[in-house]
């Protein structure tokens, strides 16, 4: 009985029900002796009915006379101050709220976006660099005055107090806006500076997050594997059920060639891990994987869509920011370090990769980057929080608006270095640039009201002056020392990873409401990420150890309700059925087949080939919150691409170098062709009964055949169904 | 506590429903049987085109013109052939308003764009534990699965970015195509029918293996959406995509002029999407959605939609309702017009207006629901839904399936054994239906 665990989520349901006017009477009755059974329901229920009754009408603007928008505020009201200097037109009194303030940022509401945000979804990568400049044209503001965005590009007319950076321009300048308040910053000369060594270990990074790490004690991998598997089985044994068997050695091969390397083994690895007696070969092989430069790729392509998107953005850096990963990865860098390497990054954006992190979700007032942060680095959903505050989770709207204004002096301008003798420009970029702007965020309550909020995090404010650099603090405060919220979403997030599900049920939400399926492990496992000085590695080890990872994906006989895909939360007693992404199809696909060596193109053209092929699944949504849709989904037209697409015509090819040609012309027999096809496709050899099916159908198929009378086409047509099967596109 | 027994329905259960439904998809003579009486039948086969307005559209400026409020903007209403005015730039549409009308009280309660586009599409509010279907995948589950001779997805999305079919599972989900009606890997090339027929062979061996394998309920909706594709590539009704069959002076009317640079060239995007979804309900697909997008107006409103907009807007409705006309089919198919919600009566600093879903318009017709009429009111500034009743979108949904003789009483599963409502429980509004 766990009644604290179901509580949250049954009163929610019924609440939910209740707002939704779905509420059935004997659940009306249930939720009446719930609310009246503790304080902790009956407030859970006041805040849900007051929000829900706010939102339902003031959000849509019922309750209020006037619409919510920004551009109505009460500010009007306010006393003006006379330092206020506004480059704008129909904002004209906004006050300062201390003297000596700069605030820096026009309130913000998401009934109104910027202009610029509108402008930015404009396929035309010229407009969005127009509108990205016009929308950086509050440069840091002298301390005491008061500096109020223009949120609408002004014609070039008007742009003459421009500085006209020298041997700077945005490339579109000529047509829009090009205003920058800041200081003129020169590149002098094009004497390149592309450096090799990570940025992160700049001298101010390592003071930000190599400080005060908690003393390492060392606990023994074995210790805490021990733990991660008392911890499961006692809710097997709470559940009544009995765990599935543990998977053989085909079945667990693939699984972690594909969750540490992000593609199926080759055939040589498998038969070289089946041919392996040894009683420790699984961790012998976690330890050579986890040295593998593919360890490296697989999860630099997952945190590079998790951290920047999938869509295309001509700020972003998208190359930089992969090798910022791919070093950071294969150092090992503690992921703490990681998160304020990123929150922290300052410059150009080719140079330092990390830069382009918080380019990629400036826009819109910085609203992605503050809920993107949030989700990524702590499992906080925030963005509900933008508007109002949440019911379920302590959080507030205000907390939104406090972590926002750590984003608030930072900037990105787009710029061109060129030579300057010929005046030929060698390079474009973004540069990350943080202004000595101070002063609180605005935004707007549900009532219309205009409040302020300070940068502050984790209870703790800062110095909201100038002086401060807001992100160098944040990092210090997000990642510094002790961070439990930090390694338990990181900890949540690479147990998905690996057991198909997380802790809750979204990953990207460790909020009170959501119930935790096994929250001591969950606790457990993060004190001891943050033990081991938030060792990614060791972290990987202890899960891919742990005795959940080695169990079979089939059901038994007791677990027939272990299925977190029907809603439950899970047990771990069998592992859960994962579908390859995008990324892994591809790249399984090319380790199956070798199908990048039919025309031998080089590595540059190979990465080409494969963005090219991602690219056809991703569909990016037209507003400002950047969101995108990955429609690599198991739908139909997935399922033509990899029937008919021109990806499956080249695994297909038998030429000299492809894995197809080799297998069909080698000396050996039928069987043993059989088996490679299998084991390249299914990393295991076929059943007897598979075997049997498979030859008769290779003996029926077409009588197109070879150089030495080899059926080809059967060939060809028995690894065309092997590599569409559900079992080559599942992680089981 | 058991976490398990809350669920009223097994893995067993679910699966099935999944083996029932993988059933009803046809045998092949079984096709060619019926297609003797096809091309009669499906001009009487029910369906809806979802004109989906992306970024939220200013149904002030559109349906609900407020000419002597502040908030009323440039636009001036006109007279129409139906009992209701709409804006001055939507001249063409006025002279088919008899068949369609306005919904002027929509009252929705999301404003922010993902959530706005899940809950109007689904008629739900977004909620963590559960996926709900768009009610396309509902019609596709629904409508689609009894129609023996549709050979192509049931729910098919133009140039937008899909929706998720939730609990109902992937072969409902929408399937993806843009203007231009090419569909990408289709075609099996040098492939011929034999050996298509031989690696098909292989791979049901295969997936029927793993499936046995017992590990959840993947593996049977892969071989299920590979069924569909299957069928979709072998289908005669892929023609419908083809829109380069019809007459120029078709295409003209509806991207509403003549087309710049060849048929494909141009503007007239949301013209060619709406000319494909006729074709493709009249080849019995039951339901359409396209995208039109570009209305997340925050600043310069007016001279975009006179400019930009409106026409094309106004000639996609007018053509498209025409044309069904002609074809004896709009008293079969419905057509619905809304975005994720519309924009603030206030025009801002901009000249822009922001989003709003208080108090906004969606526009419906034909299926044989009564056109030209306004259901419900505003104020006089557009503030508020000033008629008794406001309406929700699982009410416009629970509109369409009365329109499509879908029963309203009809309830899903969810995974989690969750009953599920048509509609949310939305009613069908009386003054269209009654």
């Amino acid at each position: 009985m766990n009644l604290e665990l179901r509580s949250p989520t049954e009163l929610e349901t019924l609440l939910e029900a209740l707002c939704e006017d779905r509420l059935a009477p004997a659940d009306a009755a249930r939720l009446e002796r719930m609310v009246l059974s503790s304080p902790e329901a009956r407030w859970r229920y006041l805040t849900y009915m007051d929000l829900h009754g706010t939102l339902f009408w003031d959000a849509a603007g019922a309750g209020s006379p006037e619409p919510l928008s920004s551009h109505e505020l009460p500010v009007h009201e306010w006393p003006s101050h006379e330092n206020v200097v506004i480059h704008g037109s129909s904002i004209r009194d906004l006050p300062a709220v201390a003297a000596g303030v700069a605030a820096f940022r026009q309130p913000a509401s998401r009934h109104a976006p910027r202009p610029h945000a509108l402008t930015l979804t404009s396929i035309s990568a010229c407009v969005a660099i127009v509108a990205l400049v016009a929308w950086n044209l509050s440069g840091p503001a002298k301390p005491s005055q008061v500096v109020v965005r223009e949120g609408r590009p002004l014609p070039v007319a008007d742009a003459n107090e421009a500085t006209g950076d020298a041997g700077t321009t945005g490339d579109a300048g000529t047509k829009g806006v090009l205003r920058t308040y800041g200081p003129p910053i020169v590149i002098a000369d094009a004497v390149a500076v592309e450096t090799d060594a990570p940025s992160v270990e700049t001298d101010s990074l390592r003071t930000i997050a190599g400080g005060q790490l908690p003393t390492v004690i060392p606990v023994s991998s074995h210790e805490v594997v021990a733990r991660i598997d008392s911890e499961i089985r006692s809710r097997w044994e709470e559940l009544g059920l009995q765990p599935s068997v543990k998977a053989d050695d085909a079945e667990w091969l693939r699984r972690i060639s594909l969750d540490l390397l992000g593609r199926v083994p080759a055939v040589a690895e498998a038969e070289s891990f089946f041919a392996d007696s040894s009683a420790d070969k699984r961790e012998t092989l976690i330890e050579r994987l986890l040295d593998d430069p593919e360890y490296v790729r697989n999860f630099t392509t997952k945190w590079t869509n998790l951290l920047l998107g999938r869509s295309s953005n001509p700020l972003v850096n998208r190359d930089a920011f992969r090798k910022f990963l791919r070093l950071s990865f294969a150092a090992n860098r503690p992921w703490n370090r990681l998160v304020a390497d990123l929150v922290s990054a300052e410059g150009n954006n080719s140079e330092n990769g990390a830069t382009n992190f918080l380019i990629a979700h400036l826009n819109n007032d910085a609203a992605p980057a503050t809920a993107v942060a949030s989700r990524l680095f702590l499992a906080r959903q925030v963005h509900c929080n933008q508007c109002h505050n949440n019911p379920f989770d302590e959080t507030k709207q205000i907390a939104f608006w406090e972590l926002n204004s750590f984003f608030q002096q930072t900037t990105c301008v787009p710029r061109q270095r060129r030579d300057p003798g010929t005046g030929r420009v060698l390079q474009s970029f973004t540069e990350l640039v943080t202004r000595d702007a101070g002063g609180p965020t605005y935004f707007e309550t549900q009532t219309g009201l205009m409040r302020v909020a300070y940068p502050r995090f984790g209870g703790r404010e800062i110095d909201p002056s100038p002086d401060t650099n807001r992100r160098h603090e944040l990092a210090r405060l997000m990642t510094d020392g002790e961070q439990p919220q930090l390694a338990a979403a990181f900890v949540n997030r690479m147990w998905e990873h690996f057991l198909g599900c997380g802790f809750t049920r979204d990953v990207n939400d460790l909020g009170p409401h959501q119930p935790a399926s096994h929250p001591e492990l969950l606790a457990v496992l993060s004190e001891q990420f943050i033990r081991s000085g938030y060792d990614i590695k060791q972290l990987i080890r202890w899960i891919c150890q742990s005795e959940p990872y080695q169990l079979t994906s089939r059901f038994a006989e007791s677990n027939q309700n272990d299925d977190p895909p029907l809603g439950e939360l899970p047990a771990f007693s069998r592992m859960y059925v994962k579908s390859m992404t995008a990324e892994q199809t591809y790249d399984s696909l090319l380790t199956a087949t070798k199908a990048h060596r039919v025309g031998a193109a080089d590595w540059m053209q190979a990465e080409q080939n494969r963005q090219q092929w991602l690219q056809q699944f991703i569909v990016a949504s037209n507003n400002d919150d950047n969101d995108e849709t990955m429609a690599f989904d198991g739908s139909i037209g997935n399922a033509l691409s990899l029937m008919n697409g021109p990806l499956i015509e080249r695994a297909l090819d038998t030429s000299a170098g492809s894995f197809l040609g080799e297998v069909i012309r080698q000396k050996s027999t039928e069987a043993e062709k059989i088996r490679s096809l299998c084991l390249a496709t299914l990393s295991r050899p076929p059943s007897p009964t598979e075997f049997s099916t498979m030859r008769k159908l290779v003996r029926d198929g077409s009588s197109n055949r070879g150089a030495k009378g080899q059926p080809v086409e059967a060939y060809q047509d028995l690894f065309w169904a092997l590599l569409n099967s559900n079992e080559f596109a599942s992680i089981h | 506590m058991n976490l398990f027994t809350s669920s009223g329905m097994s893995r067993r259960h679910f699966m099935g429903h999944l083996a029932a439904s993988a059933a009803t998809i046809p045998a092949l003579n079984f096709i060619s049987h019926v297609k003797a009486n096809a091309a009669e039948l499906k001009k009487k086969q029910k369906a809806c085109i979802l004109m989906w307005m992306s970024g939220g559209p200013p149904s002030i400026d559109i349906w609900d013109l407020k000419p002597d409020s502040k908030n009323g903007g440039e636009f001036k209403p006109i007279s129409t052939k139906g009992n209701l005015q709409i804006s001055e730039h939507m001249p063409k549409t006025a002279a088919v308003m008899d068949n369609l009308s306005v919904i002027r009280a929509m009252s929705t309660r999301e404003a922010d764009h993902g959530r706005g586009r899940y809950y109007m599409h689904t008629s739900y509010i977004p909620n963590p534990t559960v996926v709900h279907p768009a009610f396309g995948s509902v019609v596709s589950y629904e409508v689609g699965s009894k129609r023996k001779d549709l050979e192509i997805p049931a729910f098919i999305s133009i140039g937008g970015g899909g929706s998720s079919p939730g609990f109902l599972g992937m072969t409902h989900s929408p399937f993806l195509v843009d203007a231009s009606g090419r569909i990408n890997n289709a075609d099996p090339g040098d492939v011929g029918p034999d050996r298509m027929e031989q690696r098909l062979r292989m791979l049901g061996s295969v997936e029927d293996g793993f499936i046995r394998s017992d590990r959840g309920e993947s593996g049977q909706a892969h071989k299920d959406v590979y069924l569909k594709a299957v069928n979709l590539m072998r289908s005669k009704q892929m023609e419908a995509f083809k829109i380069e069959q019809e007459k120029k002076e078709v295409v003209d009317a509806y991207s509403g002029a003549p087309a710049q640079g060849g048929m494909m060239g141009g503007g007239g995007q949301f013209g060619r999407s709406l000319l494909m979804a006729r074709r493709l309900v009249e080849s019995g697909v039951p339901f359409v959605e396209v995208d039109f997008g570009g209305w997340d107006l925050h600043a310069n409103v007016f001279e975009t939609l006179k400019n930009q907009r409106l026409p094309a807007l106004d000639a996609g409705i007018a053509a498209l309702t025409s044309d069904l006309k002609q074809r004896g089919m709009l008293n079969d198919v419905v057509l619905v017009w809304m975005g994720e919600f519309a924009r603030t009566p206030r025009i801002n600093q901009d000249v822009g207006r922001d989003h709003w879903a208080n108090s906004w318009s969606v526009m419906i017709g034909g299926g044989g629901l009564k056109g030209g009429l306004a259901i419900g009111e505003t104020d006089k500034d557009g503030l508020s839904v000033s008629s008794p009743k406001s309406y929700q979108p699982g009410d416009v949904w629970a509109t369409v399936a009365h329109a499509m003789g879908i029963p309203l009483d009809t309830v899903h599963k969810s995974k989690n054994g969750r009953p599920m409502k048509l509609a949310n429980g939305g009613t069908a509004i009386q003054e269209l239906v009654g």
